[in-house]
């Protein structure tokens, strides 16, 4: 009974320790004040504690199905299995904003008490800024979307959860959806502290970089875990869809990807730094954008949560003051951080920024894309769509662009020209992905000039990796791979991995795309249909009672066409949930490495048959498989950054051994 | 020190455009004027598409539009299996004493509209027959209940998706009635 | 001189694949049935790519030919209808354009209204590789800034060892 209001009072201690912190650092930066700056850290591990409470008696009530509380009496029901009790306090906009909160305090807290090395005044700021965003998203919670509302007449059970939000996917997708949006605050507050304090340089990239690449790998896997739970759960077949809301994870992504190949050029060479503060104010402003686009009711999607106009025009102030103002400052502090380019463009520093340019033409891309509808209707009244046909058209290409400087850039040397095993790679890699063009030409009939560029682009960039790792391993020379292995940087070998990654998610994305099997049929028990050299049965098709619905399934026996052989046995169904008297699709997928069966059953009866639509998508979980290699590449990096620092030797000790 | 570069400002021009964007589109939708989920009609200002329906009563018969014309009409497409439909029915028993209503029975079975014409009153002086939906495509017709006013020449002056309630009714067709005076 | 040529032709050819002569990568389960499919494979492919482009009005973001929804199937039919009457694919995405407006296509029509939003892209693209290659010409003297991290680091070193060459010396 009193955990709610427990939780409440924690939520405002929050929101108390979240404004001291915001305020009480600036002050000490301005005296020069170390006893005010350390305040900074001690309310940002108070706030994070005092969260966890906050949302530690939110699960607990969604838990013990206390419909005493609003939230749980309209998201939760008493039959729901118990985890999904628990992803059910995410599963609606005031729970998904508290882990928002508890998230974005975390970093703060854990940002608190490592970066010991980081210089007081640098870390005061940055805390201050991070209050600064925690105040505001707690103030919208308490003062608009309170999670701990009760109701006077608590009913006997709750509404139920929308049933398709009722999968182990949806469990995971948020949180690890907002480690990533929220981590780019902590890039976000850097910049805005760099800008405050003048101090941009190549340390303070040094301590940012794991910072983006922690949110990076977390976005990577959270968007990955979106579009893996939207494929076998909505059985659309689609993994997809240009969706305004898909639209708002993947710009950020698209900007902190730019950001991390910035950071690099910044900590090695002290260029590009007002882009790169830039480019963390943008990362975290998409996300913000992000976040105002699925609560605020104004563009439609099957992602937004119910939401309440209402509620926008809050979100709509936290944007005015979280981005207007350090882009304000930008553009009054920034020209102070251009440098000198002391490069030149064909280079890797050249790559580099043509690598941002696309990512940010990219970003615009799909900025342009998801809100010139609104935006049209605000000024016409027309109602148009700008659906997957305008994205194909126009960012598939930018992206194709992008693919082909993602071999030359490493191998391109600093300041100025290639290095010596640049001309090796690039043939390589251009040979090959001509031979493989060929080969596409050859041996497909009437392949889409398209399919053939995409299999060219493929080519390319794994000959290109697998090129740059042979000349910079040498494998073939006698003696000393060990030796060459230890002097790889632990980056580089990330880079690998990560563009590896990027390598087997188009593999995915054109098997499935370019080569898939379809079948759409009316059939009745017994009847056989044949797909991709398989035999497929239709046993039979009965009803059957789920823990929270009743459902048609059909049991469909897989032989192999040519040996007879027996497959595998797959059940789609469709399903009715009583609660919300609410019908879903359950596709029936069977995911192998090479490729997915995927099976929906449609309606009929014995008498007429049942609609079957068949698939056979090749390569498909590649998709997935990339993305997951993307981050681990990512992490790799991250890893292997505080390996090697630890080895290298710190400045002091150096210097003092030389004037021994 | 300072040094004064005008391309800086762009990004927050960008974003202030935007937020600007944002910021009408949400006025819009608390105040009412636009709401996402309901698509403007494109036949606004048209002629009333001319599709031969057969009447209700009789299946020989036809209902043409053209008829009725010299005065103001309303044609409403509705069904039986349409919960909304039967949330407006006593809006339009009360609508059917200021101006001729048409009904249009869209993808029903004609025992199952009888039945509901029974149970919820019938307002309309004549009622067509769609039942598979083409003269509603010919209308822009995407879901029911759906309300078109006419004006004495034919054309469409007004469309609401949805059930006419009476704010509905005061607020926006009472106003395209007057203009038509 | 020619390397640069063969990369330019290698980046155009690429760009070319990667962009408008794709077909959509997404394949998506679609929700005919049986029954809706022509029996003229040619139509039923015509019947196809022309539901891909239009949009279930009832749905979020779907194509008719993905949504199971009453009305996607009406327009499937319809669109089928048509096809055997030999209309053109341009007259049957303009007929349905005349009756629900331009939100029925998936991608925004060529028009007055959307001319910006079409040209733009290649507009970013122009305007990023204008900047990019602006950068080189660039030369900026920079303004003196306070003491950056670094050499406060090299600083404290220096004075360290100050401190540490001024102690007596072992015996």
């Amino acid at each position: 009974m009193g955990l709610t209001e427990f939780g409440h009072f924690a939520l405002i201690s929050a929101f108390v320790l979240s404004l001291i912190q915001s305020v009480v650092p600036l002050i000490g930066t301005a005296r020069h004040n170390m006893q005010l700056m350390l305040v900074g850290p001690a309310a940002a591990i108070s706030a994070a504690v005092a969260c966890v409470i906050a949302f530690g008696a939110l699960v607990t009530s969604f838990i013990r199905s206390d419909f005493s509380v609003a939230l749980v009496a309209n998201h939760s029901h008493s039959a729901k299995p118990l985890i999904y009790k628990i992803s059910g306090t995410w599963g609606n906009h005031e729970g998904s904003l508290l882990l928002w909160i508890l998230i974005l305090v975390i970093y703060g807290a854990v940002l608190a008490m490592s970066g010991r090395t980081m210089p007081a005044l640098l870390k005061a700021r940055i805390l201050a800024v991070q209050g600064m965003i925690t105040s505001g998203f707690l103030a919208f919670s308490l003062f608009t979307s309170n999670p701990f509302t009760r109701l006077a007449n608590a009913p006997i059970d709750g509404k139920g959860l929308n049933p398709i939000l009722q999968d182990p996917g949806l469990a995971i997708h948020p949180p690890m959806l907002y480690l990533g949006y929220v981590g780019l605050s902590i890039a976000f507050a850097f910049a805005v502290a760099g800008l405050i304090g003048g101090d941009v340089d190549r340390l303070w990239a040094k301590w940012m970089r794991p910072w983006i690449m922690a949110a990076w790998c977390a976005l990577t896997l959270g968007i990955a875990l979106g579009s893996w739970w939207a494929y076998y759960e909505l059985g659309w077949g689609g993994w997809w869809f240009w969706d305004p809301v898909e639209n708002a994870s993947l710009m950020p992504w698209l900007a902190a990807t730019a950001l991390l190949h910035s950071a690099i050029v910044v900590e090695k060479r002290g260029q590009l730094k007002s882009w790169t503060v830039l480019l963390a104010i943008l990362a975290f402003s998409l996300s913000l954008v992000g976040t105002f686009i699925v609560r605020s009711g104004l563009l439609t999607s099957v992602h937004s949560f119910a939401s309440d106009p209402a509620r926008g025009v809050f979100i709509l102030g936290i944007l005015l003051v979280a981005v207007g103002i350090p882009l304000l400052l930008y553009a009054w502090r920034g020209p102070q951080l251009m440098s000198v380019a002391d490069f030149n463009l064909k280079s890797r520093e050249g790559a580099l920024i043509a690598n941002n340019m696309l990512l940010v033409v990219a970003t615009a891309i799909v900025l342009l894309g998801t809100f010139y509808p609104l935006g049209l209707e605000m000024i016409t009244g027309a109602r148009i769509t700008v659906g997957p046909p305008y994205f194909d058209a126009t960012f598939n290409p930018v992206m194709g662009i992008l693919v082909v400087i993602m071999v030359i850039g490493p191998v391109m040397a600093w300041r100025r020209g290639a290095t010596p095993r640049a001309k090796t790679t690039l043939l390589a890699a251009s040979v090959l992905a001509i031979i493989a063009g060929v080969i596409g030409v050859a041996l497909l009939q009437d392949i889409a000039i398209g399919a053939v560029g995409a299999i060219m682009l493929i080519a390319w960039l794994a000959i290109g990796i697998a090129t740059d790792i042979w000349t910079q391993l040498k494998p073939l020379q006698r003696g000393g791979l060990a030796a060459r292995w230890h002097r790889l940087p632990t980056e580089v070998l990330g880079m690998w991995i990560a563009h590896f990654g990027i390598v087997v998610f188009l593999l995915g994305a054109t098997g499935d795309g370019l080569f898939r099997s379809e079948q759409v049929v009316r059939a009745k028990p017994g009847e056989v249909v044949t797909i991709a050299g398989r035999d497929v049965t239709l046993v039979r098709v009965f009803e059957r009672q789920g823990p929270n619905f009743q459902a048609l399934t059909a049991e469909l026996e897989y032989k192999d066409a040519a040996s007879g052989k027996f497959i595998a046995r797959l059940m789609p169904e469709k399903r009715v949930y009583t609660a919300e008297r609410q019908t879903t699709t359950e596709a029936a997928i069977r995911p192998r490495l090479g490729g997915d069966d995927y099976a929906v059953l449609g309606d009929g009866d014995d008498r007429i048959g049942y609609s079957l639509r068949l698939y056979y998508k090749p390569l498909i979980s590649w998709i997935w498989g990339g993305g997951a290699l993307m981050a681990a590449g990512g992490l790799v990096a991250m890893i292997g950054r505080r390996r090697q620092s630890a080895v290298t030797a710190p400045l002091p000790n150096s210097v003092a051994r030389d004037t021994a | 020190m300072n040094r004064f570069r005008p391309t800086f400002f762009i990004p927050l021009i960008a974003f202030l455009g935007l937020a600007i964007i944002g910021g009408l589109a949400l006025q819009g939708t608390l105040s009412g004027s636009r709401n996402p989920n309901q698509l403007p009609s494109v036949l606004i200002g048209k002629p009333a598409p001319d599709v031969p329906l057969p009447l209700l009563q009789d299946v020989q018969a036809e209902l043409a539009l053209d008829a009725y014309r010299g005065q103001p009409l309303l044609v409403n497409f509705f069904a039986s299996w349409c919960a909304p439909c039967r949330a407006e029915a006593p809006a339009l028993e009360h609508l059917s004493n200021q101006i001729s209503i048409i009904g249009i029975a869209y993808k029903d079975r004609p025992q199952d509209t009888q039945k509901f014409l029974q149970q919820y009153g019938n307002p309309f002086f004549a009622i067509g027959r769609d039942d598979d939906g083409r003269a509603g495509m010919a209308w822009g017709v995407y879901g029911v209940p759906e309300t078109y006013l006419i004006d004495p020449s034919g054309q469409i002056k007004w469309r609401h998706a949805g059930p006419l309630t009476r704010h509905v009714i005061t607020s926006q067709l009472m106003q395209k009635l007057a203009e038509m005076q | 001189m020619i390397r640069s040529c063969l990369y330019i032709l290698l980046i155009g050819g690429f760009v070319i694949g990667a962009g408008t002569l794709m077909p959509p990568l997404v394949g998506t389960a679609t929700a005919i049935t049986a029954e809706e499919m022509l029996a003229d494979p040619l139509l039923e492919t015509r019947a196809r790519n022309l539901s891909q482009k239009l949009r279930c009005l009832v749905c979020q973001n779907q194509s008719i030919d993905d949504s199971d929804a009453d009305l996607a199937k009406d327009l499937r039919r319809e669109v089928r209808a048509q096809l055997v009457q030999g209309k053109t694919d341009e007259a049957i995405l303009s007929d349905l354009r005349a009756k629900y407006g331009d939100f029925v296509l998936l991608a925004p029509p060529m028009a007055k209204n959307t001319m910006a939003l079409w040209l733009a892209p290649i507009g970013f693209l122009l305007l990023g590789i204008g900047i990019t290659l602006g950068i080189r010409r660039r030369a900026t003297v920079p303004a003196p800034s306070p003491i950056s991290h670094a050499d406060r680091a090299q600083i404290e070193a220096l004075k360290q060892n100050h401190k540490t060459a001024s102690k007596p010396d072992q015996p």
